[in-house]
C-alpha cells in the first residue's frame, strides 16, 4: 500500500477525488439472481464422484475389465473344430506357469524330439583319487534322437571294468546342482536305471520317457566285481550328461497358427500370460471370456432385485397396517430360506445356464431391498413436504411420482451398486459347489475355483485369476461406497 | 433389573415366542413345499432300485402316504415330539444324532471366530475412532473393505496356502506342530478356519464400533464431561465406550448365529466335519428329513438368539421398557 504514494504523478495513483466513487443503483431483483448454473441432483452427485480419486480409479479398472471381456475374445486365435479358443485343450501344455510364448522348433508330425545336450562333455580328465580306482567311462553320449518316450545312451567300453551302472536324476529348473558334485558322487545320482554286468554292453535305453519341461542328468559309472568275495566296487567318479528335450511343435499344430510353417524353422509358441489349467486351456482366455457372464449377472441381477424390491417395499410401506405386517413376515421367511435349495430346484427346472443363474440369484435376494424401500417410504410418508402435498389433495400417484419416487432414487442407486460385488461373489460361490455354469463354459467362479483344487500343486494358476476377481470386487465395492457418499452426502463418514 | 420383572416383560417374551413358533412353522412349510417340488425323491439313485424294494422303503419311510398326510406327520413329529426323524440316505442315523455329532465342529470354529472377531473388531474400531484419519485408522478401513468385498472362500484359500501349505512345503516347519491345511481333531485345526470366519466379524465390528464411537464423541454429554475437566481416559472409558457399545450388542445376535452356522465353503476347504457339509449333501440327495431338520434347527436357533439379544439389550440399556 505504501508504494502507491511514491508515484504521485500517475493518473492511476493520483490523489483520490470524490467523483471517483459513485454509488451503484440499488437493484433489488438482482440480489435474488443465482449467478451459477443450477445443478440437478445427478449433476451434483457426479461432480462429487468425479472429485473422488479412489472412485475414479475403481471406475477405470472396472471399465478396463468390462472392455476386456467385451472386446478381448475378438483377438483370440480362431476356434478349432468348433471348439472356441478358451475351451481348447492341449495335452502337452497342462498346468504350465505363465509364459510369453517359448521358441519352438517345428518338427515333422511323427519325428522324434531332438535333445538339447546342455553339457555334453563334462571334464573327465581329473586325476584318479586313489590308485586302482576306476576311471569314468569315456565319451558318454546320446545315440540318435531322443523322444518323449525315451533316450538311447552310449559310452565307450573300457578295459578293467566288469560292468556299468547308469543313473538318472530329474532336475526342475529351480534345482541348483553342480555337475562336479554329481560326478564325484557327493550328491545322490538319482534313480538307478540299469546295472549292466556285461562289460561289452556299452549302451542302454532309458524308456521312462522325458518331460519337455524338465531336464535330466544321466550318469554312468564303471564297477568291478571281485569274484572271490562277491564284492562289487564302484568307480568313484561318473561321467555325466545333462539333457533337455528341445521345445518342439508338430508341423500340423504349427500350421494351425502359421499356415506357412515348415519343418526345421523355429517359431514362437502361444503366449499363456496366466498359464494353463489342468486340461491345458489358456487361463487368461477363460477369464476374459468369463467376464461376459459375470458382468451380465452384475448388471442384470441387481436391477431385477431393485425392481421387485421397489414394487413390493413401496406397496407394503404405502399400504401399512395389516398388509404391511403380512408383507414383512413374508420378507422375513424369504430372507431365512435356504438359498441352496432354491438354486438346485431352479437348476433342475430351467437347467444349468445363465438364465437359471439370473433367476436363482434374484429370486430370494430382493427381500433386503424391499425392507429398505419400505422403511424409507414409511419415513418419507410422514415428512412435511409429503404431508403438505397430501393436504393439498394430491393423489397417491402424484405422491409417488413427484415426492417419494425422486427421493428414493439416490437410495436405489446406492443399493444397486452395493449389490454388484455380492452377485459376482455368489456366482463364484455357486461355481465352487458345482451349481454354477456347466463346464466348459467359463465364468470367473469356474476358473478360480477349478484352479483352487490344485492350489497345493500349482498356486500361481489360482492366484492370478483370484487376484483379478478380488481386485474387481474391491473396485466395485469402493465405487459403490463412493457413490453412496456422492448421492447421499449426509451419510459420509458414517458406518 | 426391576423393570425386567414386570408383566409387560413377560407378555413381550410370550408374544415373541408365539411369533417365533409361527415363523418356524411358515419356514418349515415353505421348505416342505419346495423340497417336494424338486424332481426325484430320496430313493432316486443313479441305479434304479427294484420295484419291490422301493415299495418296502416307501412303506418304511411313509413316502407312500398322501402328501398332505406326510406333511402333517412331519410337522407333528418335529414340533410336538421334537424328533427330526431319520436320514433317508444313511441307515439308522437320526437327524437329532447328526446334529449332536456334527454341530460341535461348526460350533467350535464359530465360537473361536466370535471371540477373536469381537475382541479384535471392537479394539480396532475403538482405536480407529480415537485416532481418526491416522495411519492406523486408514489401515483398519482398508482391512474392512477387503473383508467385505472379497468372498470368504477366496480368503480361505489364501489363508490355507500362505499359513499352512507354504510354510510346510517351503519353510520346512514342524508338521506336528504347525497348522494342517486340512484336518480335524486337534485344537490347532480350529485356528485357520476360525480365523478365516472371524475376518467377516472383525470387518463388521470395526466399522460399526468406529462409527458409533465417532458419533458418541460429538454427543453433548461427552462435551459436558470434557468441559468439567474429566481426563481423556475417563471420558473414553466411562462415557463414550458404554454408550457406543449399546447398539453393537444388537449386532451380536445375528453375528453369533452366522458364525455358528458356519460357512459351508470354509468347512469344506479346511475339512471341518461340521453341519455345512451335511446340509449341502442333504439338498443334493433330496434327503427330506435332514434338510427339513437342519433348516428348522438353524431357523429356531436364529430366532431364539435374536430374542435373547433383545432381552439382553434391555438389560444393558435401562431406557428400554418392554410391553
Amino acid at each position: 500500500m505504501g508504494q502507491h504514494h511514491q508515484t504521485p504523478g500517475s493518473a492511476l495513483w493520483g490523489p483520490i477525488a470524490d467523483d471517483m466513487f459513485l454509488p451503484l443503483k440499488r437493484q433489488a431483483a438482482a440480489a435474488e439472481n443465482i449467478s451459477r448454473p443450477a445443478l440437478t441432483y445427478f449433476q451434483d452427485a457426479f461432480m462429487r464422484l468425479k472429485k473422488n480419486g479412489l472412485a475414479m480409479t475403481s471406475l477405470a479398472v472396472i471399465m478396463f475389465v468390462t472392455l476386456a471381456g467385451a472386446v478381448g475374445p475378438v483377438f483370440f486365435p480362431k476356434s478349432e473344430g468348433g471348439v472356441a479358443y478358451e475351451n481348447q485343450q492341449n495335452s502337452h501344455d497342462i498346468n504350465q506357469g505363465p509364459t510369453r510364448g517359448e521358441s519352438l522348433l517345428i518338427v515333422d508330425d511323427f519325428a522324434a524330439v531332438p535333445v538339447d545336450l546342455v553339457d555334453p562333455n563334462y571334464d573327465l580328465a581329473a586325476p584318479l583319487r586313489a590308485p586302482g580306482d576306476l576311471l569314468p567311462p569315456q565319451n558318454f553320449r546320446i545315440d540318435g534322437a531322443a523322444t518323449v518316450d525315451g533316450v538311447h545312451l552310449v559310452w565307450d567300453t573300457m578295459s578293467g571294468a566288469s560292468g556299468y551302472a547308469v543313473y538318472r536324476l530329474l532336475v526342475t529348473p529351480s534345482d541348483r546342482i553342480k555337475l562336479s558334485d554329481l560326478a564325484d558322487g557327493t550328491i545322490e545320482r538319482g534313480l538307478n536305471i540299469a546295472e549292466l554286468t556285461d562289460p561289452a554292453q556299452h549302451a542302454v535305453f532309458d524308456g521312462m520317457g522325458l518331460d519337455p519341461s524338465e531336464s535330466y542328468l544321466y550318469s554312468v559309472v564303471a564297477f568291478v566285481d571281485d569274484l572271490s568275495t562277491g564284492q562289487r566296487s564302484y568307480g568313484a567318479r561318473a561321467a555325466v550328461l545333462e539333457t533337455k528335450l528341445i521345445n518342439t511343435i508338430k508341423l500340423s499344430d504349427a500350421q494351425t497358427i502359421y499356415p506357412k510353417a515348415a519343418v526345421g524353422e523355429t517359431m514362437r509358441g502361444r503366449a499363456h500370460l496366466f498359464g494353463t489349467d489342468g486340461l491345458g486351456r489358456d487361463v487368461l482366455a477363460r477369464m476374459v471370456k468369463g467376464t461376459r457372464v459375470d458382468m451380465l449377472l452384475a448388471l442384470l441381477v441387481p436391477t431385477l432385485c431393485i425392481f421387485i424390491g421397489l414394487i413390493f417395499g413401496a406397496f407394503s410401506g404405502l399400504m401399512g397396517g395389516k398388509i404391511d405386517n403380512v408383507c414383512m413376515r413374508l420378507v422375513e421367511v424369504i430372507d431365512n430360506f435356504p438359498d441352496l435349495l432354491v438354486f438346485i430346484i431352479l437348476q433342475v427346472a430351467i437347467g444349468k445356464g445363465v438364465l437359471s443363474l439370473v433367476v436363482a440369484l434374484t429370486a430370494f435376494s430382493w427381500a433386503g431391498f424391499a425392507r429398505i424401500v419400505r422403511g424409507e417410504v414409511l419415513r418419507m410418508r410422514e415428512l412435511e413436504f409429503v404431508q403438505a402435498s397430501r393436504l393439498l389433495g394430491a393423489p397417491i400417484k402424484r405422491l409417488i411420482s413427484h415426492h417419494i419416487g425422486p427421493n428414493l432414487l439416490g437410495l436405489i442407486i446406492i443399493a444397486w451398486s452395493a449389490r454388484i460385488p455380492g452377485v459376482i461373489a455368489s456366482e463364484a460361490f455357486l461355481s465352487m459347489l458345482g451349481l454354477g455354469l456347466e463346464q466348459p463354459t467359463p465364468s470367473w467362479g469356474n476358473v478360480v475355483f477349478d484352479a483352487a483344487r490344485r492350489l497345493q500343486v500349482n498356486p500361481i494358476q489360482f492366484f492370478l485369476p483370484a487376484s483379478v476377481l478380488g481386485i474387481t470386487l474391491l473396485c466395485f465395492y469402493l465405487l459403490g461406497d463412493s457413490m453412496r457418499d456422492a448421492f447421499d452426502p449426509k451419510l459420509r463418514g458414517r458406518t | 433389573m426391576q423393570h425386567l420383572l414386570s408383566w409387560g416383560f413377560f407378555r413381550y417374551v410370550g408374544q415373541r415366542l408365539i411369533m417365533a413358533v409361527l415363523t418356524l412353522w411358515a419356514l418349515a412349510t415353505l421348505t416342505f413345499v419346495f423340497m417336494r417340488a424338486v424332481p426325484g425323491d430320496p430313493l432316486t439313485r443313479t441305479k434304479e432300485i427294484p420295484a419291490t424294494v422301493r415299495a418296502n422303503l416307501e412303506e418304511k419311510y411313509g413316502l407312500n402316504k398322501p402328501i398332505f398326510d406326510q406333511y402333517l406327520i412331519q410337522m407333528q413329529r418335529m414340533f410336538i415330539q421334537g424328533d427330526f426323524g431319520e436320514s433317508f440316505r444313511t441307515v439308522d442315523r437320526s437327524v437329532n444324532r447328526m446334529i449332536a455329532e456334527n454341530f460341535p465342529a461348526s460350533a467350535a470354529i464359530g465360537i473361536f471366530a466370535l471371540i477373536v472377531g469381537t475382541t479384535v473388531g471392537l479394539g480396532l474400531g475403538i482405536v480407529a475412532a480415537l485416532y481418526r484419519n491416522s495411519l492406523i485408522d486408514r489401515l483398519a478401513m482398508l482391512l474392512c473393505v477387503i473383508g467385505i468385498a472379497i468372498p470368504s472362500a477366496l480368503i480361505a484359500y489364501v489363508v490355507q496356502y500362505f499359513l499352512a501349505v507354504f510354510p510346510l512345503t517351503h519353510l520346512h516347519v514342524n508338521p506336528h506342530v504347525w497348522f494342517r491345511p486340512v484336518g480335524w481333531g486337534q485344537f490347532r485345526d480350529v485356528i485357520l478356519p476360525g480365523f478365516t470366519l472371524s475376518l467377516g466379524i472383525i470387518t463388521l465390528m470395526t466399522r460399526y464400533m468406529r462409527s458409533q464411537m465417532v458419533d458418541v464423541s460429538f454427543a453433548e454429554f461427552v462435551r459436558t464431561a470434557r468441559a468439567k475437566g474429566a481426563s481423556t481416559a475417563r471420558i473414553v472409558a466411562l462415557h463414550q465406550l458404554r454408550n457406543a457399545m449399546l447398539p453393537v450388542v444388537s449386532l451380536l445376535g445375528p453375528i453369533f448365529v452366522g458364525a455358528i452356522s458356519g460357512s459351508l465353503l470354509i468347512e469344506n476347504i479346511f475339512g471341518v466335519p461340521g453341519l455345512g457339509a451335511a446340509y449341502f449333501n442333504s439338498i443334493s440327495n433330496n434327503d427330506y428329513n435332514v434338510l427339513m431338520g437342519l433348516t428348522v434347527f438353524y431357523g429356531g436357533f436364529f430366532i431364539i438368539i435374536n430374542l435373547i439379544t433383545d432381552v439382553l439389550y434391555g438389560l444393558i440399556d435401562p431406557r428400554i421398557r418392554f410391553g
